[in-house]
């Protein structure tokens, strides 16, 4: 999948999409198999990056650790609705006090205003190439499917060690407290999102993506040369995957977001975009630069009236053609 | 966590990862892999871990199947939205269990993006409040006192029965704009809004203009085209080659349209985005101009200044196009007019100086003119220049033209001396005029937001004084306000008799004694230095607004049935404002399908349907050029004793006639209005609509249909077949609706030459009113923000991402991706000045009252400004207190002016609560 982050209006249509479709039930309400951070953040759950988790530079896995619900997902607050209804409180509140949520940095970012400056990371699992959670299980639970290369847990074979939790670097898999498998007499198991499988083989996209109304998201096959995928990736390199530096080779790419310029201490304009290179650089990697200076050569000439595959395919003109599925 | 098992493939992956290099030459084989090529992916994970369980498999596949029900609907969301989106509802077990975007839509032409998927997080999660703890599932009769959330259960007959009492008795005593009987914009659509319109209409009862009672009505745009339903399919986005998106935030308001900006910006569209706070639609920009919240009008007139002095103007569209023209007497500043010239001239007849036969000629096209043409004849009018004119008794004129007045106006705003009130550079502002003016299609959105301002109506003046110097109208862009399509007559259905309609923000104002809030709020002295005027010349002038200048206003009512109207959270001064209300309320009925801030409140609260449950269509919502229907799902079943408001009306209307006849009462005369009141045959009258039994919403959906031509001919059967129709040519108000290009609106007057629906017939930017001309508002000018300087922070409500007005803010999804309740947004260095963090409590106050919510910290915010999104419930606030609790009542003299041709009341000329003009103080609680 390629998400491109100029397109994306940060407004959660993707979020409620897999919400309704996978994870608001059954022990799965706190997980968001699909969120929308805002970056610079702490991101959800809550310093996800900072777990030293995935593969060092030796190919060996790296300690990692696992989030804990209230502090660093959230707790997915109830509100006492029926209180209310019955006069019994006054008010709407929460049942917990909570400290920390799916998106609670929402539209922060850093720097200081005007030159204040935020984007938004729209994150599912990677389906990483090498996943470390797959490394890391001890009883071979978790699977890459050989039809389309989509990483889940196997949940007749899990049995709830959360070894993959810790070693993913983008904290995607989730443990659901209340899965049961009888069989094994397991109580707990993780689950994760699932790149709508189920979907995929009716053919339909995934939630996420076909329900995606600012149009970010392009799902096709790698190897399929006409696919936007391959063309954004392979083709023209303008599409990176995040923090490719965890070392397990994510399959989600993005579109690096371009800025609106910054401004002088006298307020005027400057030629030079309120995003920091660094900040870009820190997420997508060094090539990052190369990149946005691509997705600007190739707005110029499409702008002049001439060709430019890059922007067709971005600009999405018919929105069926975004998935290849 | 157990030790790792020891796998032999796991030691070799050292290698391969040292070989990733030479991994991505490897030539791309094999079939359908979703990501990297198998090969690549063979590389790092061994074929036995290739394959997943059938029971895996079929859990996921089994929990699918669920969602995707068992019967399928339609449904798009008919609240106060400009989305309309199909989307596709799925039923299982009786219940709407997901809803998901239908993205049919066909792309109208090959260089313009599709609509596809349109839908936005609302709409996504509608299934979730549908079933939620506080959906009303019975009748409700409160036990105790108002607001105490004590309730019983009652029936239908025993609630219907005590509301038709009340009706019958004040029919009897003819108090019938004591009756207010009033929808919201809990539902904005044709169907579902018939009924309550319908009641109202038989009834004699009292409703207000619903656009004016939220606060969206648009007088700067009626003053300059006649209408405010003026704007763009959101096609024309894309096509545009510059966008100005001016207090509005469309990546957050017009989710499902926005992305025309973004792929248009892809194509070479620059977007500029103006506003305070670095919003999401900022973020995506060319370029952010930050400015200071209130100042809009001063940005306009310095962009205005900039495209006159360095003649970026385009004369021939000036002259055919607009008033600029006009010849205007120099010794009162009054137009010159045919009564001017000759006995017995026409007051609305007026004249351009024509440069060629150097005489004055009679301007075609006004509304005293016989010739519905803006085409000059030859004629070439004269834009500059005084001209002495002498009148049929030989009286010598001296006259300038609108032109010339609009200079000398202009001359004081370079964009040197605006940039105090502003903030923004005078650079910016002069490089992007340029860019503006020489665009070939450029547009200028402006939102709702911009009329809460005390001067938002100068702002929409000067931007269209903008557009018309520099000739965008037409195909070449204009103002994107708020574009609606035709949809033709249904008074047959919605209004059978005249009905008592209401000024909304005059009736609101009155109702809830706003005024108490306004006075202790503003001191005169500073009122005076800023707006011109002081507070008991403001309060006279809506006097005689009401009282003269025909602005409706009925009295405090009585009796009130509001159906989907949060008209208790929203309001100004908030707790004021409810005490106001409720004190001259004997029964207040509130129909409603969840208990919102307003139903709380209520003596009886009747459960209703809503999306997904009913037969409905969406039209009027000009961004997108489809009508979407809704059809509920075969299988669903309604909650509890959930009614549709029709059938709540309808049984409504049988009590009535049942009580009327018991206590002897049939026809009751109003004078007023020359009609009678037929309280003896109240269910026959309302379920005959044109000779015709109506008794459920799927034959008023059909009678709709039928009486709609732009869905040319289309029935629901049809309509079925994809949930939504194309909308044809006709439902274009002022072009066509084109099946394969952009709507952009007044080709007609471009194109066609038609008037616009001004006095003059042209784009109007002089309006001669004396209280216009007192106060300087004759041409498009700008004043500096009315708010206090008492308080320090300027205090303002942008829309949220999270519900339309309140629907869908108590849901707790949405609220789990907020931090959970109502939240302010402070500058880092506001916060640190006011020893706040991140997450504390915090107090907002003012002398018109308090509220609390969390601190954000937010380095988009200024630090001359703290912010909170609108329509939270008050019902999230600690006391009931809501964010509006510390908005004092206001007005903006601009808008209360009721006696000037097309500026006279009717639903475009109304207007706003203004919100954002209140200053407050903040501190941790």
């Amino acid at each position: 999948m390629v998400m491109d982050l100029n397109k994306c209006l940060g407004c959660q249509t993707c979020t409620a999409a897999c919400k309704t479709q996978w994870t608001n039930r059954s022990g799965r309400e706190y997980m968001y198999w699909n969120n929308v951070e805002t970056q610079p953040g702490r991101g959800y759950p809550k310093d996800y990056m900072d777990y030293n988790a995935g593969w060092d530079d030796n190919g060996n896995l790296k300690s990692g650790g696992i989030p804990n619900v209230p502090e660093d997902y959230g707790t997915p607050w109830e509100y006492n609705y029926e209180k209310l209804v019955q006069g019994a409180d006054k008010t709407l509140k929460p049942d917990v006090e909570p400290s920390w949520g799916a998106n609670w940095d929402e539209d922060v970012g850093d720097g200081e205003y005007p030159n204040s400056y935020h984007i938004y990371l729209p994150r599912i699992c990677n389906h990483c190439t090498n996943p470390a959670c797959l490394a890391a299980c001890p009883n071979e639970a978790i699977r890459k499917r050989e039809s389309d290369g989509v990483v889940l847990v196997d949940l007749k074979i899990c049995e709830g060690v959360m070894a993959c939790i810790s070693s993913c670097p983008y904290k995607k898999v989730y443990y659901n407290s209340s899965r049961k498998n009888d069989e094994k007499k397991i109580d707990g198991q993780s689950e994760k999102c699932i790149f709508c499988f189920p979907r995929m083989e009716k053919g339909l996209p995934p939630a996420c993506a076909k329900q995606c109304v600012g149009r970010i998201r392009h799902v096709g096959y790698m190897d399929d040369e006409d696919s936007h995928v391959y063309k954004l990736v392979k083709k023209w390199k303008v599409a990176l995957p995040l923090r490719a530096d965890f070392g397990t080779m994510p399959n989600v790419y993005y579109v690096p977001p371009l800025s609106p310029p910054k401004f002088n201490e006298h307020g005027e304009v400057m030629d030079e975009p309120r995003i920091p290179l660094s900040f870009l650089q820190k997420l997508f990697g060094s090539s990052v630069e190369r990149t946005l200076e691509t997705l600007k050569v190739e707005m110029d000439k499409k702008s002049r009236g001439e060709n430019s595959e890059v922007m067709d395919i971005l600009i999405a003109y018919k929105h069926s053609d975004m998935f290849k599925v | 966590m157990k030790k790792k098992k020891n796998k032999s493939w796991l030691l070799n992956r050292r290698e391969f990862v040292k070989g990733s290099a030479a991994v991505s030459a490897l030539t791309l084989l094999g079939p359908g892999c979703i990501f990297q090529p198998n090969s690549e992916e063979d590389l790092f994970v061994p074929q036995e871990l290739r394959k997943v369980s059938d029971f895996t498999s079929n859990l996921y596949h089994s929990e699918l199947d669920v969602t995707m029900g068992t019967s399928t609907g339609y449904s798009p969301h008919c609240v106060n939205c400009k989305g309309n989106c199909a989307w596709n509802t799925f039923e299982q077990g009786g219940r709407v269990v997901r809803e998901e975007q239908v993205a049919g839509y066909p792309q109208i032409a090959p260089g313009i993006p599709d609509a596809n998927p349109r839908g936005c997080n609302k709409g996504a999660l509608h299934s979730q409040s549908l079933y939620e703890k506080d959906r009303i599932l019975f009748p409700m009769k409160r036990v105790g006192a108002r607001g105490e959330g004590k309730w019983e259960k009652v029936s239908w007959d025993e609630a219907l029965l005590e509301v038709a009492e009340k009706i019958v008795e004040m029919g009897g005593k003819e108090e019938f704009d004591k009756m207010m009987i009033y929808a919201g914009t809990g539902i904005l659509s044709p169907v579902r809004r018939s009924a309550s319109l319908r009641l109202g209409s038989l009834l004699g009862a009292v409703r207000f203009n619903v656009a004016s009672a939220v606060g969206d009505m648009f007088p700067g745009a009626t003053t300059t085209y006649g209408i405010s339903t003026v704007g763009c399919s959101s096609e024309a986005w894309y096509e545009a080659d510059y966008v100005f998106t001016w207090g509005i935030n469309p990546s957050v308001t017009r989710m499902p349209d926005s992305h025309y900006l973004w792929e248009g910006k892809y194509k070479g569209t620059r977007v500029v985005s103006i506003s305070p706070d670095y919003n999401p639609t900022a973020r995506q920009s060319s370029l952010w101009i930050p400015i200071k919240p209130g100042t809009d009008s001063f940005l306009a007139m310095s962009m205005v200044h900039v495209i006159i002095k360095e003649k970026l103007f385009d004369e021939s569209f000036m002259r055919e196009q607009t008033d600029l023209p006009l010849l205007v007497k120099l010794e009162n500043g009054k137009l010159l007019r045919e009564s001017d010239l000759m006995k017995g001239g026409g007051e609305n007849t007026f004249y351009f100086y024509d440069i060629e036969k150097k005489k004055p000629v009679k301007v075609r096209g006004s509304i005293g003119d016989d010739e519905p043409t803006l085409d000059l004849n030859g004629v070439k009018p004269a834009l500059e220049g005084m001209f002495t004119i002498t009148s049929s008794h030989g009286d010598e004129i001296k006259v300038t033209t609108v032109f010339e007045m609009v200079k000398k106006e202009t001359e004081l705003f370079s964009p040197e001396h605006t940039r105090k009130f502003t903030g923004i550079h005078p650079n910016i502002v002069r490089g992007e005029a340029k860019k503006f003016a020489s665009a070939k299609v450029a547009i200028i959105m402006q939102g709702y937001r911009m009329h809460k301002y005390f001067w938002g109506a100068l702002a929409m003046r000067g931007a269209a004084l903008m557009l018309a110097l520099t000739g965008h109208g037409g195909r070449r862009g204009g103002l994107d306000i708020d574009n609606e399509w035709g949809i033709g007559d249904l008074s047959p259905l919605s209004a059978p008799k005249p009905a008592r309609f209401g000024s909304g923000f005059l009736g609101e104002w009155m109702d809830g004694d706003m005024q108490k809030s306004f006075l202790s709020h503003y001191d005169d002295g500073e009122l005076k230095k800023k707006a011109g005027l002081g507070k008991n010349e403001l309060l006279q002038r809506i006097d005689s607004a009401i009282n003269e200048e025909g602005f409706s206003y009925f009295g405090k009512p009585k009796l009130m049935v509001l159906f989907h109207d949060n008209k208790f959270s929203r309001n100004s001064a908030q707790k004021q404002t409810e005490k106001a209300v409720l004190d001259s309320l004997d029964l207040y009925v509130n129909i409603n399908y969840r208990l919102d801030s307003s139903a709380s409140l209520a003596d009886i609260i009747l459960p209703s349907v809503t999306n997904y449950e009913s037969y409905e269509i969406r039209m009027d919502p000009g961004y997108g050029r489809f009508a979407n229907l809704m059809i509920p799902p075969e299988g669903l079943k309604l909650p509890g004793d959930v009614k549709s408001e029709w059938e709540i009306c309808m049984l409504l209307c049988k009590k009535i006639e049942e009580v009327a006849k018991r206590n002897g009462i049939d026809k009751v005369d109003d004078p007023k209005y020359m009609t009678t009141r037929d309280f003896g045959s109240m269910y026959k009258d309302f379920i005959t609509v044109d000779g015709q039994e109506i008794k459920n919403y799927k034959e008023v959906l059909e009678w709709v249909m039928d009486k709609t031509l732009a869905l040319g001919g289309a029935d629901i059967k049809k309509a079925a077949e994809t949930g939504f129709i194309s909308l044809g040519r006709a439902a274009g108000q002022v072009s066509p609706l084109y099946p394969d290009r952009p709507f952009y609106p007044f080709e007609f007057q471009t194109q066609l030459k038609r008037p616009y629906f001004t006095n003059s017939g042209r784009q109007q930017f002089y309006v001669d009113q004396e209280f216009y001309l007192k106060m300087g508002f004759a041409v498009p000018s700008a004043r500096e923000p009315v708010r206090p300087d008492k308080y320090p922070f300027a205090f303002y409500n942008p829309h949220t991402r999270y519900g339309i007005h309140t629907t869908w803010r108590m849901n707790k999804y949405h609220l789990r991706l907020q931090r959970s309740g109502p939240v302010v947004c402070i500058s880092p260095l506001t916060a640190k000045g006011k020893k706040i963090q991140d997450g504390n409590r915090v107090r907002i106050f003012n002398d018109v009252g308090e509220t609390f919510a969390n601190a954000k910290l937010h380095p988009g915010t200024p630090t001359g400004a703290i912010w909170m999104e609108h329509a939270w419930e008050s019902l999230q606030s600690e006391g009931r207190k809501g964010y509006n609790n510390v908005v004092a009542g206001s007005i903006t003299p601009l808008e209360i002016i009721g006696n000037y041709a097309h500026m006279s009341f009717n639903p475009f000329w109304d207007g706003n609560q203004i919100t954002s003009e209140s200053s407050v103080d903040i501190e941790r609680a």
